[in-house]
């Protein structure tokens, strides 16, 4: 895990038309808060923490913000989307510390081609994400999955997950179906969702 | 096609369709979505051809998911009726749907094919749509 840093400016005036001024100049308004620290307001730069943001780690990454003199390591914790152009409008930093565990939301990939699929089974990925309580030091972007051992009828559990050490699963139960591999025939398809509802 | 099973009132005034939705403007179950973007009502029979248009393109493979219903009832006078003694009877149901509503969602399915399911699904619909695919980063 790589720390990116980030010089910020303290925003002096808040509301919305001093926010929308700081977005004009290409800016984006964003937050710093933690555990008995008071919160500040801050602006950075757009492009920098977009290209770190989609480009590099995503969002699960260690970032060093600069303001002024001092220093805060945190993490993008709360992100807020324009709905429709989809840009990033705010976003909230939290501070982390090394031996405080902090929440972070994983997205689960599969790797290769299972051997269910082959047979002409269909693959189910019932959890595309995980949130997971724990420590700074154990962040990674994603957790990986191979799923060229499942057969059709087998399933991946949340307990078999190749988690970090310190992770504690957060939401969902240990026994969560993560990827399910089932016979082409019991699938249910876009057509027979809707005459299911109806039979009811 | 999709409507209420039963409602609480039978008739409901029409509200206003300005904004822009926060609500549902993201991507929840599927890969690929079919995002509203002007204001308008959309009635149950136009959201069931959109799906139907959707289902057929894929061939039933892949996972759709409506995102919005119709549970608004909107009241019509009959032909040839003069004006007055009161307000129509329920003819239809629509949802009202903002800039920014995510209409449809696709699943299981290769880019190309929603795309095009989602072309299809958009010619059946009152309003401009925009094809979008789920951000990583927004999970």
């Amino acid at each position: 895990m790589n720390t990116i840093k980030i010089v910020a400016q303290e925003r002096v005036g808040l509301g919305k038309e001093l926010t929308s001024k700081v977005r004009q100049s290409g800016m984006m308004p964003a937050v710093i808060y933690g555990k008995n620290q008071e919160s500040v307001s801050i602006a950075i730069d757009y492009n920098e923490m977009y290209k770190s943001l989609f480009k590099g780690m995503g969002r699960n990454n260690i970032y060093t913000i600069t303001l002024d003199k001092k220093s805060f390591d945190v993490i993008p914790y709360e992100l807020q989307f324009h709905p429709i152009s989809r840009e990033i409008r705010h976003i909230d930093f939290k501070i982390v510390k090394e031996d405080e565990k902090v929440r972070v939301k994983f997205p689960i990939k599969q790797t290769g081609v299972s051997i269910g699929v082959k047979k002409g089974g269909k693959l189910d990925q019932k959890l595309p994400s995980i949130m997971v309580k724990l420590f700074p030091k154990d962040i990674c972007k994603e957790i990986v999955v191979d799923i060229t051992n499942l057969d059709q009828g087998q399933e991946l559990l949340v307990k078999d997950l190749n988690l970090p050490a310190s992770a504690e699963v957060l939401k969902v139960a240990k026994t969560h179906r993560v990827i399910v591999v089932s016979a082409a025939s019991e699938v249910p398809t876009a057509e027979a969702a809707p005459a299911a509802k109806k039979a009811k | 096609m999709l409507m209420p099973k039963k409602t609480k009132y039978r008739k409901q005034m029409r509200g206003r369709r300005k904004g822009t939705a926060y609500r549902g403007s993201k991507i929840s179950f599927g890969e690929f979505g079919l995002q509203a973007l002007d204001n308008d009502w959309i009635t149950g029979r136009q959201i069931e051809a959109a799906r139907r248009a959707m289902t057929r393109h894929i061939k039933r493979d892949g996972r759709i998911w409506i995102r919005v219903f119709p549970d608004k009832p909107v009241t019509k006078i009959p032909a040839e009726t003069r004006m007055g003694k009161g307000k129509g009877s329920p003819e239809y149901f629509v949802s009202v749907v903002r800039k920014g509503t995510i209409l449809f969602e696709i699943a299981d399915v290769p880019v190309e094919l929603a795309k095009e399911a989602m072309r299809l699904a958009a010619h059946k619909l009152p309003i401009k749509t925009k094809f979008i695919e789920k951000m990583e980063i927004e999970i």
